[in-house]
């Protein structure tokens, strides 16, 4: 089967910072915005772009997510001409090994995407949310004749420094880059969403491929050696929401900027670019004779007796009467028992809060909490 | 468990007024985000019934749509699994012809090559939780010829008018089955499902027609009742009949208390429906909603008691609803009034800001009015 532009996804990482959340999940897998998963942005994206094969490359804990994600019919594929493709790491002849770094994945699976003889490949990663149409992307590329297109998007100048920065002309051409730079000379950050042409792409893994110190990173290794060679390259400017929620308290923040409206349009009220996700066998939410909600969002399956206030709930989860969950995360299947309050807190799936338990009420940090 | 033929039966179920216009009860929403027909499928599926046949009376469109092509969500696998519409075309405009009979001889090729050894047949305007595997038991170990399922009941002077009840023997064959024009309170009314050999249906197929082509399953039952053996089985759950507005009204509302819908509703017995990939619903600042359901993708700026509320409804600020059952996509203005109202899908109420029906007599607000 032949195909224009196949994607790879990269979900293999952890996650380290968001503590116990990625125990047992990779971070893909974690929950966001009261009824998805992070993967649940850049699968539906691709679904969206008319993306038809996905190879999605896992190895942390990924039984959960290879589980989810199986050959891509909650985000509408068939299966059969188009699918989402797991791509663990395995043994081949030559022998075999971990992933060691984002251009290494690649690497291992350049077998994969010769299958479909693609002319380009889009490398994308599975930690961000966002709503992109990579068909827009594309055209760019293609417009340019380029050999790579990164996506960037303009953060604040003080931000800059954790960033891996494009410097460019006045017509996007990327003229250098630089990671975490002390000194930014410019605003544009590397999104980590690639569309390479796919000759260039195999010739510069296999290239890196060999070279045995390197830590086979795009940002640190593919890129600057393309630039090196004066390959074409190009910025193409993201505007919109992007977030990529690395930590508890960013990942907390997240969720309360759905309360507000913002660019990130969850309800599609644009009425173009739907979220796909997992639907659950539950009731619609019910939301009891004493029961108060204001300012959140609350998914099906949920009960609520309490009160929710600025506060995001997911599915099947009850909060009984006299409970109080105040700006604050439920995650699926919770039970918040009567007279407990909860104050800036993430509350782990199928965790049981005891009755009468206060919470964080000094707030001075988020925390995350499980059973 | 035995292989059991699962027939769903939408020719006897009443007219909701304007609500079934233009779909069928089968199609009518229901508690946010269920389809009636939803609830007499999932009683198959957790019976164990994977062959269905949906006996379709008229405007099927809707119905189509609701259960996709070959209904994959009902399905636990969809190879082994399958799903028939079963149509009457040729007598689909002409109302003494098209009965479900009539569908069955239309059909035939269905029924004679499915494979199972019973078959049950169910109606769709009746709300239960019925393990069908235990009615064919039941006949199985009477040596019954058909089974009937029905419910004792304490209130039939002023209820169930116009349905079937059971003149039964000591050991539960049925004698006789008669209208109850309520005379009596104490009654054993039919629920309408009906189990019987497959070799038997073929039987009373052929029969019935012989004797006359305008009886219906009902008229050949009535008569059969001398000459067969049937058997009656007593269901003793949750129960409700819908066949008027009324009694959607009265029943949707009935289930806003929540011993109620834990007794239709729980997850040993799920209820399967579609997804529409809906996002949380969403609650704004002083927001008061009390004892209903809200479904997904809703945005609440107004108060809601009472009622239950569809997909994708907009109700805004100062906006009243109580007592109400609000179809999906419906968008409430500001300061609009409504009590003892279905909303049908897609409508909007803008201008007129007092819709006050009653319990005996509620308003219906057809499917797209703009008012």
């Amino acid at each position: 089967m032949k195909k224009e532009i196949i994607a790879m996804l990269l979900a293999g990482g952890k996650g380290t910072r968001l503590l116990s959340l990625t125990k047992k999940t990779a971070k893909p897998a974690v929950f966001f915005g009261g009824k998805y998963r992070i993967i649940d942005f850049p699968l539906s994206n691709c679904t969206n772009s008319g993306i038809d094969i996905v190879g999605v490359l896992t190895q942390y804990e990924s039984i959960q997510l290879n589980d989810y994600i199986g050959t891509g019919s909650k985000w509408g594929y068939d299966g059969n001409r188009s699918k989402t493709v797991i791509l663990p790491p395995r043994q081949k002849e030559e022998g075999s090994s971990w992933y060691n770094g984002t251009a290494d994945a690649i690497y291992h699976n350049l077998d994969f995407i010769e299958e479909y003889k693609p002319q380009y490949v889009l490398i994308l990663s599975g930690d961000h949310i966002y709503k992109m149409d990579y068909a827009k992307m594309l055209d760019y590329h293609k417009k340019l004749g380029a050999d790579c297109t990164i996506a960037v998007i303009n953060v604040l100048l003080s931000e800059a420094n954790r960033f891996g920065i494009m410097n460019c002309d006045e017509d996007m051409k990327i003229t250098s880059f630089e990671e975490k730079p002390e000194k930014p000379q410019s605003t544009l950050a590397s999104m980590g969403i690639y569309i390479f042409s796919y000759d260039k792409l195999k010739k510069y893994l296999e290239e890196d491929g060999k070279i045995l110190r390197s830590e086979h990173d795009f940002g640190k290794h593919i890129i600057p050696k393309m630039l090196d060679n004066k390959e074409k390259m190009y910025a193409y400017l993201f505007e919109g929401y992007w977030k990529d929620v690395g930590t508890i308290e960013s990942l907390w923040q997240a969720n309360m900027d759905l309360l507000k409206d913002n660019d990130l349009d969850i309800f599609n009220r644009q009425g173009n670019w739907k979220i796909y996700s997992e639907d659950t066998f539950s009731l619609p939410q019910y939301i009891g004779v004493n029961a108060s909600v204001e300012n959140s969002l609350i998914n099906q399956g949920t009960i609520v007796y309490g009160k929710v206030k600025d506060s995001v709930v997911f599915g099947n989860s009850i909060i009984e009467e006299g409970a109080e969950v105040l700006e604050s995360v439920i995650f699926p299947g919770c039970t918040i028992k009567k007279g407990s309050k909860i104050y800036k807190t993430i509350v782990e799936s199928e965790t049981t809060i005891k009755e009468n338990s206060v919470i964080n009420l000094d707030g001075k940090q988020i925390i995350l909490i499980n059973s | 468990m035995e292989k059991i033929l699962g027939l769903i039966n939408l020719h006897n179920s009443s007219a909701l007024d304007t609500l079934t216009s233009r779909r069928p009860l089968a199609s009518t929403g229901f508690l946010g985000r269920y389809a009636f027909i939803d609830i007499a499928l999932s009683n198959l599926i957790n019976s164990g019934i994977s062959e269905i046949g949906i006996m379709i009376k008229d405007k099927p469109r809707s119905l189509f749509r609701h259960l996709g092509f070959g209904g994959n969500q009902w399905s636990q696998n969809y190879k082994t699994g399958q799903m028939v519409l079963m149509y009457n075309e040729i007598h689909s405009k002409n109302s003494m012809y098209n009965h479900d009979i009539n569908n069955m001889i239309e059909n035939i090729w269905f029924i004679k090559n499915s494979l199972s050894e019973y078959v049950v047949i169910t109606p769709v305007h009746i709300i239960d939780r019925l393990n069908y595997q235990d009615v064919v038991k039941d006949h199985i170990s009477k040596n019954a010829d058909i089974t009937v399922v029905y419910a004792k009941v304490e209130n039939a002077k002023d209820n169930y008018i116009g349905t079937s009840y059971l003149k039964l023997d000591k050991n539960n064959r049925i004698i006789r089955i008669s209208e109850n024009k309520g005379s009596e309170n104490e009654r054993n009314i039919s629920l309408e499902t009906i189990v019987m050999n497959r070799k038997t249906l073929l039987e009373i197929i052929d029969k019935s027609s012989k004797i006359s082509s305008f009886f219906s399953m009902k008229d050949i039952l009535q008569y059969l009742c001398g000459t067969l053996y049937i058997n009656a089985y007593e269901y003793k759950g949750y129960v409700r009949f819908i066949d008027s507005v009324q009694s959607y009204l009265s029943v949707s509302l009935e289930l806003l208390e929540p011993k109620n819908f834990q007794e239709l509703f729980s997850s040993d017995w799920p209820v399967y429906t579609r997804t529409y990939d809906t996002p949380p619903a969403k609650y704004y600042e002083s927001t008061k909603v009390s004892k209903s359901f809200i479904a997904n993708g809703s945005m609440i700026k107004g108060t809601i008691k009472n009622s239950v509320i569809g997909r994708d409804v907009i109700v805004e600020k100062g906006a009243i609803i109580e007592n109400s059952i609000v179809l999906s996509h419906v968008r409430i203005s500001n300061d609009t009034h409504l009590n003892y109202v279905v909303v049908d899908k897609e409508a909007e109420i803008l201008t007129i800001k007092n819709l006050i029906g009653s319990k005996q007599d509620p308003l219906i607000v057809k499917q797209e009015d703009v008012i």
